[in-house]
């Protein structure tokens, strides 16, 4: 299947989601979430005070687009394995129907894989409130 | 109480050999399941839930989905769509619960801000 094939046959909703994940991350390269107003605020942490496991992802997102990798790094370091795995799970979704496709789910969404994510995210939110990193 | 103990397991004998049959004669009229029939997932949805800050749900949207995929290999087709559309209403609710709550942060932020002024 080429690649214009598969263009083709992608439904609206994913089209939506992409244009959508782009349309946020232009924003987030533009402006930063530190000095302007109308970005999402983290509804967890304004009912409890505690940082959740991806609280920093917009500064995390500015710094990173922006090129400072290392200060993005400093925002929130359980991102460095969160983000990669996501975009997995979400290349895995989008891939059209093959051999790779199936093999890349059989990992990313098996049991091993789904269990180190919620443990890894366990422990990073207990890990970041005591030590306030 | 001793002649109902004597009666219940002699009913039980009466039925029990009645229900096999009745099943083995739905069993072939249902055409079984194709790898390409499996629901999806939505561990997009759950993982997207967890990264935007709305945990304890996206959570429970991961776990639901993580059981879908080794259901549907076992066969337990109804289960697998079951827990497909638990997920992905579980994650569905807490990205809906983030926004709005995110929305409201924004509403009284901009509402505070007009009465100091």
């Amino acid at each position: 299947m080429s690649l214009l094939q598969f263009c083709r046959h992608l439904p609206a909703t994913k089209y939506l989601v992409l244009l959508l994940a782009a349309v946020a991350m232009v924003l987030l390269l533009a402006f930063n979430p530190e000095n302007f107003w109308f970005w999402p605020k983290c509804p967890f942490k304004l009912l409890t005070g505690l940082d959740c496991p991806a609280c920093g992802i917009q500064r995390f997102a500015h710094a990173a687009l922006n090129g400072h990798f290392a200060a993005a790094c400093r925002y929130n370091y359980f991102l460095l394995y969160a983000l990669p795995y996501t975009f997995l799970v979400v290349l895995a979704y989008y891939l059209p129907r093959g051999r790779f496709k199936q093999r890349l789910a059989n990992v990313v969404e098996g049991k091993f894989a789904v269990y180190l994510y919620v443990a890894l995210f366990s422990l990073w939110f207990v890990v970041r409130n005591i030590m306030k990193i | 109480m001793e002649q109902e103990n004597i009666n219940q397991p002699l009913d039980q004998t009466q039925e029990q050999p009645v229900q096999p049959t009745a099943n083995v004669q739905e069993g072939p009229q249902q055409v079984n399941p194709t790898p390409a029939d499996k629901p999806d997932n939505n561990l997009v949805l759950a993982i997207v839930c967890t990264v935007c800050c709305c945990l304890p749900l996206g959570i429970v949207g991961i776990i639901k989905a993580c059981k879908v995929n080794t259901l549907w290999i076992s066969g337990q087709y109804e289960a697998a769509v079951y827990e497909a559309n638990e997920a992905k209403k579980w994650s569905i609710w807490g990205i809906v619960l983030g926004l709005v709550g995110s929305i409201l942060y924004v509403l009284i932020a901009v509402l505070s801000a007009f009465a100091s002024n």
